[in-house]
């Protein structure tokens, strides 16, 4: 054998292998992980984190402390103490901050430059506690305006209702299935504003754990999978809008009816969807708190996306979203899995230099204790940058550009669709699951676009993704490979 | 229909997916359970049971019983497989929940499906011939990290339980981080402290504030008043804070005064129970002085213990008053309560906008009469 053709087929076979072998980079690559030491004596379960203007972190805890972290010196200090399953907290400067304890919103007051709250001082507690535990308290969360949000649990039949309310019981919000709503506004996003009034804001929540706005000051909310939602989801929330879970409704203005008297398919033509479903038991089983990677920091490619935090997995979800018929909708993704994440992320807050704080909980539900940090090492990572809806499939944006072989082959791409249900029982199962093929790719002279042509496009749907194996020009792997898009408009 | 659903459900695990693995361990044990182990999914992701012995060989029923508000199931592994099996059942992607979250594994023994709230699942389950510890799990996501347990196949003692690495750290006995005696506070357990939390006997937003070790009171943020002053200790938050704080925090010590007039404080007449609004506290030498309004007027309270009798003292201001307020005479037997300021009038205590400023009551356990 000629040595020239020799050499030509092992360079040959060299090169195919190197393609079948896909180097594996980890999201690790790009970020690293580390845990905030914490006092003895604490029970580390985070209910807010906020930084003060001078770079110390501000922590609420599960058994009522609030706690300065300076990072410089990494110690603790206690700010106050006794407050009741905070939830949230806000800092106002750097001897003030407001925080959602399950009976109010409270402004703590340092007073003396002790850095311990000496004034415990209620911002407001116009709403009502029926001394069920699933009456959590969220928040508050600045609108920009001088105003801010708070959102209210609804009870739940997991246990009853105090003899002794505080605020007007109300029998029609005492439904014997699901979560109720028996005091006002359980189940509502309130709106503090500048003048102190607490206003109802936005209805038909469950569990509203997780509450922010996106630099455009859009606002949007978590809400758990349970009764009337059949997995947990992302909602744009807007000023009087009704998003779907029936208890809140009892505290409209002039509501009269027993929810038990009306069709579901009332409720639903009520109802503003979601803009984005995170599928249960795949993505997410209790998503928290919606975070906006600002475009003031670098955090890697994302910069102006949602972060959402999850409980039960060891992950942080993002969230690619677009508007499509005025509305809403898009994707969520890994951001982060594992990677040494652990469990219960519950809040999220950007630190002074970038890096991103993640505090944990679990409640006796899934989840963890402590705080851990994430600092972006630079790089990009091989990921699905966007993902946007076209009148016939999806365009794909990818950080780096893909391998032309393996992204134009239609088999790489796993399309299945399915709904949830609208019903009052808990949870629901993918419904009508089908697999969708992929008819045709193109990719883009830059080769960072896919655009792939699905056979069938139905509005209504999640649309759920996985890619096989889509290298990248040199050969390194997709680090996040699934993805679920929120179809509920078709663009024109 | 969701419980007839449920039930359907039910009868497929136990008529189904129950013959199999019978007849599974039928073939492979013709030997039947001679004893029952019945292992309950409980609040707080944990098996009630966290470890038992078997001898080798030994074939028993285990039955599992879900009591939790979620889904749980339960495998049983080869020794040293525990993070192995919650790490592979985290990454099943889509087939998961058809599985059970159960990965295919040949080191996995026998297993339990998903069990929803109230459903329960028996299996028999035959112990292998050599020695060691086989670590039971949940493995729904993000179960299996705290929620197991480990079944001894030996015919020797299993270890004290305090230093058994087998089962959860939380369940090795007397290291629950509640007890009194260790710190449950990044700051120390001294008084006075307090608590804003669900309480016995009052209102769902109310405070309880250990004045002394041995002397404490609730006042109740949402009806901005007084409700019950105790002794003998403060209150044990165990219960408040294990699970998902459905529980009430328990009182340690005995109340001997309690305010049970819905308004001890009138304002316009006699019979009008002014409307309450609550302003917060101010915290003096680490003991609160609440703000509220009653009606609109301002008022301070401030609560100290008293000295020589279990009792407090109360020192009340009311702010820019133009008329008289009463105070309710308490019906409380077995104190004695004396207001420096006002006169009585039957069971009112009439006080001038001027003796509003300021005044002092003071309540005291009486002396049992010898």
């Amino acid at each position: 054998m000629n040595a020239k053709f020799f050499l030509l087929i092992l360079v040959c076979s060299f090169l195919s292998f190197a393609c079948e072998k896909e180097d594996e980079e980890h999201l690790g690559d790009f970020y690293t992980i580390e845990d905030i030491p914490l006092p003895e004596g604490l029970m580390p379960e985070v209910g807010g984190m906020d930084f003060l203007p001078d770079g110390r972190l501000a922590v609420a805890f599960h058994r009522g402390e609030v706690m300065l972290y300076n990072p410089d010196s990494a110690s603790w200090k206690l700010f106050a103490y006794g407050l009741h399953d905070p939830l949230g907290i806000h800092a106002l400067n750097n001897h003030e901050m407001l925080v959602m304890q399950r009976p109010e919103l409270t402004r703590l007051k340092d007073t003396n430059g002790d850095d311990e709250a000496d004034e415990y001082l209620t911002e407001t507690d116009d709403f009502g506690i029926s001394g069920n535990y699933h009456e959590f308290a969220y928040g508050p969360i600045p609108d920009g305006e001088g105003n801010y949000i708070i959102g209210l649990n609804a009870a739940s039949n997991n246990a009853g209702v105090w003899d002794e309310t505080r605020g007007v019981y109300n029998p029609l919000g005492h439904t014997e299935n699901g979560m109720f709503s028996p005091v006002p506004y359980r189940g509502w996003l309130m709106k503090l504003s500048q003048a102190g009034k607490l206003e109802p804001f936005a209805s038909g929540f469950r569990s509203p754990d997780g509450i922010g706005f996106d630099q455009q000051g859009n606002l949007f909310v978590t809400d758990n999978q349970g009764d009337w939602l059949g997995t947990s989801k992302l909602y744009h929330v807007e000023p009087e809008k009704y998003y779907g879970h029936i208890a809140s409704l009892v505290w409209k203005e002039g509501w009269e009816k027993d929810l038990s008297t009306i069709a579901v398919s009332t409720f639903d033509s009520m109802r503003t969807k979601a803009a984005v479903l995170f599928p249960h038991n795949i993505m997410a089983d209790s998503p928290t708190q919606p975070l906006v990677i600002p475009d003031s920091i670098d955090f890697g490619p994302f910069g102006g996306q949602l972060l959402v935090s999850e409980m039960d997995y060891p992950r942080i979800m993002r969230v690619m979203l677009e508007e499509v018929q005025g509305e809403f909708q898009g994707a969520c993704i890994s951001f982060m899995d594992s990677s040494g994440l652990t469990l219960g992320n519950h809040r999220m807050e950007f630190g002074p230099d970038g890096s991103l704080w993640v505090g944990k909980t679990a409640y006796a539900w899934v989840g963890d204790k402590g705080i851990q940090r994430i600092r972006y090492n630079g790089g990009t990572p091989m990921d699905v940058l966007r993902m946007h809806v076209t009148p016939d499939g999806f365009d794909l944006i990818f950080t780096r550009p893909v391998n032309l072989e393996r992204a134009s082959d239609p088999d790489n791409y796993h399309f299945s669709r399915y709904y949830y249900q609208y019903h009052a029982e808990y949870g629901s199962p993918r419904t009508d699951e089908q697999a969708v093929k992929v008819e045709s790719v193109i990719i883009s002279d830059d080769r960072k676009k896919v655009s792939l042509k699905l056979e069938e496009m139905v509005p209504g749907y999640v649309y759920d993704l996985e890619i096989d194996s889509l290298a990248c020009d040199q050969g390194v792997r997709l680090i996040n490979n699934r993805m679920f898009y929120t179809l509920n408009n078709l663009p024109d | 229909m969701q419980s007839l659903r449920n039930y359907f459900f039910l009868s497929f695990l136990f008529l189904g997916g129950g013959a199999i693995l019978s007849s599974f361990f039928l073939q492979q044990a013709p030997e039947q359970a001679k004893r029952e182990i019945i292992i309950k999914a409980i609040s707080g992701l944990q098996y009630d049971t966290v470890r038992f012995k078997m001898s080798p060989g030994e074939t028993i029923k285990i039955t599992l019983i879900n009591t939790d508000e979620m889904a749980h199931n339960m495998v049983i592994t080869k020794p040293g497989k525990r993070e192995e099996i919650v790490d592979m059942a985290l990454k099943m992607g889509s087939e998961a929940e058809a599985k059970n979250f159960i990965p295919d594994a040949e080191w996995i023994l026998a297993s339990a499906p998903v069990l929803k709230p109230e459903e329960k699942f028996s299996f028999t389950f035959t112990a292998p011939d050599s020695e060691g510890v086989y670590p039971y799990v949940c493995t729904y996501p993000g179960h299996g990290a705290i929620m197991y347990g480990a079944i001894y196949v030996t015919s020797n003692m299993m270890p004290p339980l305090a230093n058994d690495e087998n089962i959860p750290p939380q369940r090795r006995g007397n290291t629950d981080d509640n007890q009194a005696n260790k710190a449950v506070h990044p700051y120390p357990n001294t008084f006075p402290r307090m608590y804003r939390a669900f309480l016995p006997d009052t209102g769902p937003a109310s405070i309880a504030v250990g004045m002394t070790n041995k002397l404490s009171y609730c006042w109740d943020a949402g009806t901005c008043r007084f409700r019950y002053l105790w002794k003998g200790g403060f209150v044990d938050m165990t219960r408040a804070w294990s699970g998902k704080g459905k529980e009430r925090a328990d009182i340690v010590g005995t109340v001997f005064y309690r305010e049970e007039n819905e308004a001890p404080f009138r304002l316009g007449s006699k019979d009008n129970i002014p409307a309450p609004e609550f302003l917060g506290y101010r915290m003096e030498n680490k003991y609160p002085t609440f703000s509220y309004r009653l009606d609109g007027v301002e008022v301070s309270e401030r609560i100290t213990p008293t000295l020589e009798k279990p009792g407090m003292k109360r020192v009340m201001q009311f702010k820019n008053l133009k008329a008289p307020i009463w105070f309710v005479r308490p019906k409380q037997q077995g104190v004695d309560i004396y207001v420096n300021k006002g006169k009585w009038e039957g069971d009112y205590l009439k006080l001038s906008p001027e003796e509003a400023k300021e005044f002092t009551i003071i309540v005291t356990e009486k002396k049992p009469e010898i």
